[in-house]
Order: C-alpha cells, then structure tokens, then sequence
C-alpha cells in the first residue's frame, strides 16, 4: 500500500479523502498548509499527492511544480471545483497524471487512485 | 348733341397746334375788328369832310350860274361832281326850292328834294337809305350877300366808303391767316418732335411693362464720363458707361448731392439734355435699378426655391417622421414618413390634430402631450409603444416647441423616430448582459460550492460502506449521496453555462452534429409517441465548433421539444446554408401547445422553467443560449410556428400552434481559429 499526501485549504474535503483512501488501505496525510506539506514531501517523498487547485497562498500547478522538484517520482492527482483548459494543460505539463473535477465520486477518486499508483508501479 | 372729344383725350400735336391757332385767332380777330371800326369811323368822317367840303364848294362856285340863272354852266358843274367816284347824285335847288339841275337820268326822285335842308344858314349833313345802300345826304345854303339863293344838295356813298375799311380788315384777316398757317408748320414740326419722344418714352415704358428693361429710352453718350475726366474710379458705377448719365448712376460718394452737384461738371455740361431727355435718362436709370433688383429677387427666388427643395427633400427622405404642429395642434406640415405611418396623403393630414389620425387612446395621449408642450415651453422627449399590424412598434418622440420673437410658443416641431430594432438590441443587450453577470455569479458559485459538496458527497458515499444494505440509514444517506449529486449536476450546468469551461472548437459537419444527436434520442422519443422529422440542407456545411457542446444544445432542445409536446407530436428539424450571409441555421419546431408570448423573452433566463418542480433545473436554454454564444451564433424563439413551416411534412391531425427554436452559427471563423486548442484532459 501507498503514502499518500492530500493538500486541500478546506480540511474537511482532505478528511473525506483520507477517510476513503484509509479504507483502502493507504496511509494518507492531509495537509491545508502548502510548506508543510512540501516538507513532508521533501522529508518522505510519499508515492501520491492528491493537490486541490485553489490553496491558501499558492495554486496547485505551482505546489505541483515545487513536489516535482523535490521529489520526481511522486504520482501527482490535481483536485478542481473551476476546471479551465489552461491549467489543466500546465498540470499536464508538469507531470500530473489526472486532472479531476470536484466533487469527485467515491469509486472514482479509488479508481484514480489505483490508476495513478499502478502507472508509478509500471514506471 | 355733338359729342366734343375730352380736352385731355386729344393728342399733344393737337393741342399745341390749337393752342397756337387760338393764340393767333386771339390775338387777330379783334385787332381786324379795331382796325376795320377804327378806319371806317376816319372814313367816315373823312367823308363827311370831303362831303362837308365839296357841298359848300358847290355852294360857293354856283352863286355867279344862279344869279344868272345859268343852268348849262349848273348842270356841268353837278355833272362834273357825279364823276368822282363815290358821289352818288348832286342837285340843285332854287331858293323856292325847285330843283334846278340834277344828275339823276332816270328822272328825279321828288321826296328826295324835301328830306334834307341847311340849319341856319350852315350845312347839313342827313343820312339816307334808299333800299340799296346807304348815302350821306349834305345840304349846303348857296348865299349871296348874305341872302339865301338856294341849296347845293350832294349824296356820297357811306357803302362805297365802308367797302375800303372792309378791304383793309380782309386784308388783316387774309395776313393773319397767312401768318397762323406759317406759324403752324413750325409749331407742328415741334409738336412732332416732343411726341415722337414722348411716344418713345411710352414706348419704352410700355416694353418695361412687358418685362423688357435692356432697352434704352436716353440717346447714348458720345463719350462717358470716365474718359471725359480721366477717371480712374472703376468701382464707380458710371466708370465707362455711355448709356446711363453719371449724374444719375455714379454712386452716392462720387455724385453728391445728385444733378444739383454736378452744375460746374464738364461733363453735365456737354451731356445734360431738355427736360424730356431728363425724364428718359431717369428712366434708363430706374429700368436698370429695376432690372438689378428684378435679377436680385430672382436670383434669391432661385436660392429660396432651391433650398426649400433641398429642405424638402431631407425631410422627405428621412425616415424618421417629422410633423409641424401649430398652436392650435392642427397640423402645418407632414414629412412622407410621416404620412405614410399613418397611411394618409400629406394634404389630408393638415389641418387635423392628432386625434383625427391615430387611434383614440393615442391619439388623446399624443394630443395631450402636445399641449403640456405648448404650455410648459418646454421640449419633451419621452418613448412610445404603439400596436401597429400586431407588432409592438417603439417610437422615441421628441417635441420642440417653437416660440416667436417674443418668447411665446407658437407651435411644436416633432419627430419620432422608430426604435423598435434599437430596443430589440437593448433587450438583447440587456439579456447578454444578464447572462454574463448570472454567469460570472454562478461560476463563483459553482467553485465555493464544489468542494462543500464533495465533502457531502464523500462521506455519504463513505458512510454507505458501513451500515448494512437495505437498511434505514443505508437508504437515507443514498438520498443524501443522489440530492448531492443532483446538486453537483446543477453546479456542472451553471458552470457549463458561465462558460468559464473552455470549448474545443474544430471543423465540424454540421448535419453530422444534428444526426448525432437525433440518432441518440430518436428511440427514446419514439416510446413517446414523438416523430422526428429531418430537412437538411444537402450541401452539408462545415462549421467550426466544439462538438460535445453543440451536441448538448440539440439534445436539449430536442428535450425541451419533446417535453413540450407531452403527449406526442411531430418534431422537425431544418438546416439551410446561406453562404452569401457565411451563416447556418437551424430549426428545431414541435407541434406542441407552443409558447405564451410573455414566455417567449424569458424562456432563456437562467432557472426559468415552466416544468413541474424538480423536473427541471431551468438551466438548459440558458446553457444553450451561452454556447451558442460562445460560438458567435444566436439563438432565439418564435410561438407560434410561422404558417406554412410544416407544409412538407405529415404531421398527423391538429397539430397545436407549436414553437420552433432558430439557431443561427457562423460559417467564419477567422477569429477563432487562431486560438484553436486541442481537446485537453478534461473528464468530469
């Protein structure tokens, strides 16, 4: 099973994350702070982070770009209310492997989940 | 009664050839008349002189012959008086007074012998008439030494004597007569000439009259003033002009006082004419002055000719409709617009009010602005809707009063222009301008509401897990998992129609993309009772658009068809290129009960619905309406469908009123190509 980081500025939408995920066996960490997730990130280099668009201080495309840095091999899931072409592009650009609309169902954020971790087992 | 010809009606020769033969008449006729009484009387009494004279002479020379009783020698003497000319007889009488000789030679008259005799021993003188003339009878007393002898008795002819004096006036009346006829000629020859130019001057005023004023009455200058004096003034009206006199035409600095002025002038003198020429001088002057104003006023009669048809032909060609009403409200003057709104002549419309022409509840309203306007003085501008042929018809009316000189209002200039497409574009405006800020309202919303809602949606999913199926809270919280999602349909569909998802536009068959989407619902309808009937144009247009998105604006107009018809119907969808206009339109008409007309500006508005409560969200014509837009296109309604629409297609029996959606989209695409982005990851 996997480590899992959700960073979301509302922390009940990590919760209910955490808590699907947990069910599924993963261990997953939710964070509202981006330096502390990105120094979870740089400390533990967990297998999947799941990044909400809109953060506190930064967007998610940029949190994204900063976990890429310091940890490459870190499956990346960008989490949206207000999808727009541009930074789905730039996500995809910048390694994300889904770019998902909130809300997102139960069996769909597993099914993305597994997805995600099987392509990192794959790469 | 002999009818005199007026005085005043006899012509100028006439009367100076009268005046003069009364003049000479006047003065001849009693000169004669002196002259004949003034030399008979001298005559006479020469006569009497003579007679006096030759009697006592007689007397004298006859006393020796009587004392001799010598009658021979008596007889030779009274023989030799009887030859002077006008001694008409001689006789002598003895004392006794027996006539002893005489010169009578037809025997002697005897009462002759008694009718005169001497007084007192002196002559005397008897006048006589004997039947043919008349005869001065002298009786003189033949004394010797101081007796009485006789009386000498001698006629002479007053007749014969009177007949010089009345030589001498046939004379003075034969000289005078001489005189008038010689004195006419000239006088006839002057009249001549003073009627010939007065006759000219008639002349002239007369083709003045007919309208001829180049011609000239004045003689024409040997020389003109300017080169009489060197002067160099060529400003001057008289400079170089031979026709005109300068003194009449040079301008009011040069000449002064007029003629008066000009007395010492070389130029005056050399040209100045009689009185006659005076008065044709002035005239060429007053022709030509006449002339200038006659060309002054045809000219402005040209110019305001001119500009009232130019004005005229504005005010007609306008298509706003102008009128000009007076200070009664009858109206002056009518534009063609205006005249041909109302569907009256122009000429028919004067003189009535606006109650006459327009229908009663407008006409009094109209009427009753009008004279808030007139008494107010006050322009007013204000928007009018009229029902015109069953279409609303806007009308923006702008009254102007117009006041004379002293501020009072004397009428009302009003034109009213229709606006009814300029409040088309503002409804549109205002509705797009609806939609936007609906737009931007439901995509912050959509975004602040997604991450909520997932929390919800996620632990009632969750929570499913854990209580055991079919029981009370399992199926509780799958109704909060399905309103949740229902939810998040809504917030899908405000963000679909916020538009703030971007489209994927490519090239695209238009037809293809109405089959797609009839092919998907054509099963599901057909349970329905709903036929779907396709008309599309052959020439299969290319357009350039986002296919998913314009899938999901046929559907959901063929849904809204599908709904409106209930029970079943017939549904046709149409598509026609119109390449001159680079556009493609579709309709998408249903034979449903159609929609009410006050639903008709609504029915995309976002949550408007006339669906039951939870059957539909309101939204899908207002997604609809934003793609369309989105594409450049538009999208609009009209209830009920125009008559004729369904003429190819079997609709089966009554078919109702019905409604028909018109999309039109953009064949250009010039614009948007350029920013032409491939379909990106964007799975919901």
């Amino acid at each position: 099973m996997a480590a899992i980081i959700v960073l979301d500025d509302v922390i009940d939408a990590g919760v209910v994350i955490k808590r699907i995920l947990e069910r599924k066996g993963h261990t997953v960490g939710v964070f509202t702070e981006e330096e502390e997730a990105l120094a979870h990130v740089a400390k533990k280099k967990p297998q999947l982070a799941i990044l909400d668009m809109k953060l506190k201080k930064l967007s998610g495309v940029e949190v994204l770009e900063e976990i890429k840095k310091l940890s490459p091999e870190t499956r990346v899931i960008m989490l949206t209310g207000y999808p727009t072409l541009e930074t789905a592009r730039e996500s995809v650009r910048l390694g994300a492997c889904e770019y998902c609309v909130k809300p997102i169902d139960k069996e769909e954020l597993e099914r993305k989940v597994e997805e995600a971790l099987a392509g990192l087992d794959a790469g | 009664m002999i009818a005199w010809p007026k005085l005043s009606r006899l012509s100028f020769r006439t009367k100076i050839n009268c005046g003069i033969v009364l003049i000479v008449g006047l003065i001849t006729i009693p000169l004669a008349y002196l002259t004949w009484r003034a030399a008979a009387e001298s005559l006479r009494a020469e006569t009497r002189k003579r007679g006096m004279v030759l009697s006592e002479n007689l007397a004298m020379r006859v006393s020796d012959a009587m004392l001799s009783m010598d009658l021979l020698r008596l007889k030779n003497m009274v023989d030799e008086l009887k030859k002077v000319d006008d001694i008409v007889y001689a006789f002598i009488l003895d004392r006794d007074g027996n006539v002893l000789v005489h010169t009578f030679k037809g025997g002697f008259p005897v009462e002759l012998r008694t009718v005169n005799a001497p007084q007192k021993g002196a002559p005397h003188i008897q006048l006589l008439d004997d039947g043919r003339e008349y005869i001065d009878d002298f009786a003189a007393p033949v004394v010797i030494v101081g007796t009485p002898f006789g009386t000498t008795r001698i006629g002479l002819s007053r007749t014969k004597a009177e007949a010089g004096a009345d030589r001498l006036a046939l004379m003075i009346v034969f000289y005078s007569a001489t005189a008038m006829i010689a004195a006419l000629a000239p006088s006839t020859l002057f009249a001549r000439r003073v009627t010939e130019r007065i006759n000219r001057l008639k002349s002239h005023a007369e083709e003045v009259v007919k309208g001829n004023l180049d011609q000239r009455a004045g003689p024409r200058a040997l020389f003109s003033c300017s080169s009489m004096l060197a002067c160099d003034k060529t400003a001057c009206p008289a400079y170089g002009d031979r026709d005109r006199r300068c003194w009449l035409t040079a301008s009011p600095d040069q000449r002064g006082e007029g003629p008066e002025s000009c007395r010492g002038c070389p130029v005056y003198a050399a040209q100045k004419g009689d009185e006659i020429q005076d008065l044709a001088e002035t005239f060429d002057v007053m022709a030509v002055s006449l002339k200038t104003h006659l060309d002054e006023l045809r000219r402005t009669e040209r110019v305001l000719k001119r500009q009232e048809r130019l004005l005229r032909t504005i005010l007609d060609a306008t298509p706003d409709l102008v009128c000009l009403l007076d200070e009664n409200l009858a109206y002056l003057a009518v534009n063609r617009a205006f005249a041909a709104f109302v569907a009256l002549d122009p000429q028919d419309i004067v003189g009535t009010t606006d109650r006459d022409i327009f229908p009663a509840d407008e006409g009094t309203a109209m009427h009753d602005e009008n004279a808030l306007v007139l008494t107010r003085s006050r322009p007013s501008d204000r928007e009018v809707s009229l029902r015109r042929d069953g279409a609303t018809v806007w009308l923006h009316v702008v009254r102007v009063p117009i006041t004379d000189s002293r501020g009072k209002a004397i009428g009302i200039l009003r034109t009213a222009r229709d606006v009814t497409q300029l409040k088309q574009f503002q409804e549109q405006l205002i509705q797009s301008q609806k939609m936007e800020s609906l737009g931007k309202l439901a995509g912050g919303v959509a975004h602040e509401i997604n991450t909520p809602l997932g929390v919800i949606l996620g632990y009632a999913q969750l929570l499913q897990d854990d209580v055991p199926t079919g029981s009370q809270i399992h199926a509780d919280l799958q109704t909060i998992e399905k309103q949740a999602k229902v939810c998040r349909k809504i917030v899908a569909d405000l963000l679909g129609f916020s538009r703030q998802a971007e489209s994927a536009k490519i090239e695209m068959c238009f037809n293809n993309s109405l089959m797609e989407a009839i092919t998907l619902v054509r099963h599901a309808f057909s349970l329905e009772h709903t036929a779907i009937v396709t008309d599309l144009d052959e020439r299969m247009p290319i357009i350039y658009g986002d296919p998913e998105k314009l899938k999901q604006v046929w559907i959901n107009l063929l849904a809204n068809a599908r709904d409106a018809m209930g029970g079943g119907g017939t549904l046709l969808v149409r598509s026609r290129l119109y390449a001159a206009e680079q556009k493609v339109t579709a309709w998408f008409a249903d034979t449903g009960p159609g929609i009410p007309a006050e639903n008709c500006s609504r029915i995309f508005d976002p949550f408007f619905t006339t669906k039951p409560v939870g059957q539909g969200t309101g939204l899908g014509l207002s997604v609809s309406f934003g793609i369309i837009q989105d594409h450049g296109g538009s999208i609009s309604v009209e209830s009920p469908v125009p008559h004729g629409f369904f003429d190819s297609v079997d609709t089966g029996d009554a078919p109702g009123p019905g409604a028909v959606f018109i999309v039109d989209l953009p064949l250009d695409h010039e614009e948007t190509i350029g920013g032409a982005l491939p379909a990106g990851p964007m799975e919901g």
